[in-house]
């Protein structure tokens, strides 16, 4: 066993109410390769954010004896597309020549040290090219040098292989096992369970903060490993109720943007359809196109008659609307009554404004909207009810097919409840929903079919009762083999 | 006499009589009826006269009124949870429905089911639901309470003896978050043991009032039930404790059928 570089001990870290991590301990030592694993929202890149420094964190201890030569590794490209390779290197800490105050940036230093780790490392990465013209693949390698050229010690890599193929992901899993030979640590979080199996040598599981088993990788079994990742069922608490289905409401056909292609599916009168996906699978996509809000190709149906839907007024007269995940279309300095009455349809602009008041009282009333005050201004609402202020507002205006992106995200328990019982009352009435989410819960729990995205296309569609988070991930995992 | 004197003697003869004339209490009274108008002004702010011409009579509505309009608004809102409740069945089941208000509005959205078989300890339910065709009622053995109609006894466990209930409706008097679901008629105890048993879902049905209440005798702590109905307005603390603890709560929220 090598020495130890970093330790966390009892480390809790909290919103509000919400336990984002709750470590009670890790150790990482030198010269070992740790694969971070679990379901979405458990906690695995706010764990690494407060190991390498990013990230506050509220009580406990986390000791760095590696003199904080500690580096993370985003999801999201920290490179400058524009500038060369060379350029990208030694961002914080520049070689310099000269004499104290007359210090420039020594450039021919840094192209021989840049010129020196691709060697070490048996990198054919030409220095002089700009960082856009190179692949996704090169850009994650390219990320891990910079690592590399800081002396870092531990190098921590969230999602190296998403949005690589086979290819490319045994070049990442090459140089990764290059690295811990040299002697650096390397910690990655990831879903690919086969990587995971082959060069990790200690894999830790997290599940809503905690620590669920941290071991040795001979210690696990592959299905195991499948349960954990995606996490605990918890099927039990989704409130789904026996609706009656009617006719089709939407049809898509081959429906592509720039990153999605050969999209297909239906969903009918009371029914609700799940897309879900991991990072990477263009799933919101799908969601803003048929709400006109992104160009697209491909045939869109409503009740059987082709629609046009080149923009997103033209969506709305179409019946469809859309609850993003950013808060799009909250007026934040407006009222609760503005926001409400904001949707450009006639019925809505054909009201009084004394009946459009005794509308959205009514709503705040049904919705348990607090404050009950319409004259309050959205950003004084929290998460749960600006969510329901929106679903008012498209509730009021008529709409039949309702697109929701993460629609639980970052809301109170009490309000996740309601919305999930508000869905089964349009359901009820005869809407149609869209689920575009990362929640497997929610969506095995409250969906009568399941689409899977991977990488821009469908790859699955499953029966709400059949589905299961191991299928899901499933055929993830068997896209990325291809 | 002072004012205040003079109002409650005013009300007093409204009580009596029904009505007054602005004439007779300023007689009565020793007053002017200027005065008396004055009062009678103040009486019909607080909603109990209604003024008419040369005097006044008694809203006596009043109370009733209110009474009427909260029972109108408990049926409304038993009738929205009952109907949520009867999705819950489908045809062919045998299910269990116990007596309360809100099970008997239950009973109402039972008609569309087909070849479904209900028994209860509940005469009134039962009654409810003997005139529909398509539906078959089994009523437990036992002594029948004539305020509630609900059937208890010795003989009524028994003769559940070979029954298998697909989903059992009960409801209880008070939940509370540490006595847990708690009942008022300790003969439930019993019949609530024997549902478990024989029952496949035991799904409880009930309102926000009951939220806080404690019964006299416990019948189940909160987590011993895996499925609520209820309406939306419960509080928040349950609704995060059912989430957490993997228990269904249904509880429509949007009233579609205003669209």
């Amino acid at each position: 066993m090598g020495k130890l570089l970093a330790k966390m001990e009892k480390v809790t870290k909290r919103y509000g109410n919400i336990v984002a991590v709750d470590i009670e301990s890790f150790q990482v030592y030198e010269g070992k390769i740790y694969a971070l694993i679990g379901s979405n929202g458990s906690g695995k890149t706010t764990m690494m954010k407060i190991l390498s420094g990013l990230e506050n964190y509220d009580s406990g201890t986390v000791d760095l004896s590696c003199e904080n030569k500690i580096y993370m590794i985003h999801h999201e490209t920290s490179l400058f597309q524009e500038l060369k390779v060379y350029e990208n290197m030694f961002m914080n800490d520049e070689p310099k020549i000269g004499i104290s105050k007359l210090k420039v940036v020594d450039w021919k230093k840094i192209r021989e040290r840049t010129i020196q780790i691709l060697d070490e490392y048996d990198l054919k990465i030409d220095i002089d090219t700009k960082v856009k013209y190179l692949s996704v693949a090169t850009q994650k390698v390219l990320e891990i040098v910079v690592a590399l050229a800081m002396e870092s010690k531990i190098i921590i890599i969230d999602e190296p292989l998403a949005l690589l193929d086979k290819n490319e992901s045994e070049q990442i899993n090459k140089l990764i096992k290059k690295i811990k030979d040299k002697g650096t640590t390397v910690i990655y979080i990831s879903h690919r369970m086969d990587e995971i199996l082959e060069i990790a040598d200690h894999i830790t599981v997290l599940n809503k903060g905690v620590i669920i088993q941290d071991d040795i990788k001979e210690r696990y079994d592959k299905s195991q490993l499948i349960r954990y990742m995606v996490g605990i069922k918890k099927r039990e608490r989704y409130p789904k109720r026996n609706v009656k289905i009617g006719k089709e409401l939407l049809r898509v056909e081959n429906l592509s943007t720039k990153v999605i292609s050969d999209i297909n599916f239906s969903v009918n009168e009371g029914e609700i359809l799940g897309i879900t996906g991991l990072r990477g699978s263009h799933k919101s996509s799908i969601g803003l196109a048929l709400f006109g809000a992104m160009d697209f190709n491909g045939n869109i149906y409503i009740e059987d008659r082709k629609a046009k839907i080149g923009s997103t007024h033209q969506a709305v007269n179409n019946g469809i609307c859309y609850i993003g995940d950013k808060n799009e279309g909250i007026f934040y300095d407006n009222s609760i009554y503005e926001n409400m009455t904001s949707a450009n349809v006639k019925k809505i602009r054909a009201l009084s404004r004394s009946a459009k008041k005794l509308i959205t009282s009514h709503y705040v009333e049904m919705m348990n909207i607090t404050p009950k005050d319409i004259r309050v201004r959205l950003r004084n609402l929290s998460a749960g009810n600006k969510k329901k202020v929106m679903l008012s507002k498209w509730l009021f205006s008529n709409s039949k097919i309702f697109i929701f992106n993460k629609p639980t995200a970052n809301i109170d328990v009490a309000s996740k409840i309601d919305i999930y019982n508000i869905f089964m009352d349009l359901a009820s009435s005869g809407a149609a929903i869209i689920m575009i989410s990362n929640d497997f819960d929610e969506l095995i729990g409250m969906s009568d079919r399941i689409v899977v995205m991977d990488q821009g296309k469908m790859v699955a569609e499953l029966d709400g009762y059949e589905a299961s988070e191991e299928k899901i991930m499933r055929y993830i995992t068997i896209n990325n083999n291809k | 006499m002072f004012g205040m004197e003079r109002l409650q003697a005013i009300r007093e003869t409204l009580y009596e009589n029904g009505s007054v004339e602005v004439v007779t209490l300023s007689k009565m009274l020793s007053v002017s009826e200027m005065t008396i108008r004055r009062d009678l002004d103040k009486l019909e702010k607080e909603g109990l006269v209604v003024k008419t011409y040369g005097g006044a009579i008694l809203k006596k509505d009043v109370n009733d009124e209110n009474a009427a309009l909260e029972k109108d608004n408990k049926n409304k809102l038993h009738s929205k949870i009952a109907k949520i409740a009867s999705e819950l069945v489908e045809d062919q089941e045998v299910i269990f429905i116990g007596g309360s208000s809100i099970l008997l509005e239950l009973s109402n959205y039972l008609k569309s089911k087909k070849g479904l078989v209900v028994v209860t300890n509940n005469i009134n339910v039962a009654m409810n639901i003997i005139s529909y065709k398509t539906v078959k009622v089994i009523i437990t053995a036992g002594e029948i309470d004539p305020a509630t109609g609900d059937i208890f006894g010795y003989e009524t466990i028994h003769s559940l003896d070979n029954i298998l209930i697909e989903k059992a409706f009960i409801s209880v008097d008070g939940i509370d978050s540490d006595l847990g679901y708690t009942t008022n008629n300790k003969e439930y105890l019993e019949l609530y043991q024997v549902l478990r048993k024989i029952s496949n879902r035991v799904i409880l049905v009930a309102e926000h009032k009951q939220y806080g209440k404690r019964g006299l005798k416990r019948i189940a702590q909160l987590d011993d039930i895996k499925e609520v109905v209820a309406d939306k307005n419960i509080p928040d603390m349950f609704k995060e404790y059912y989430f957490n603890n993997d228990i269904r709560l249904y509880a429509s929220v949007v009233d579609m059928d205003q669209f």
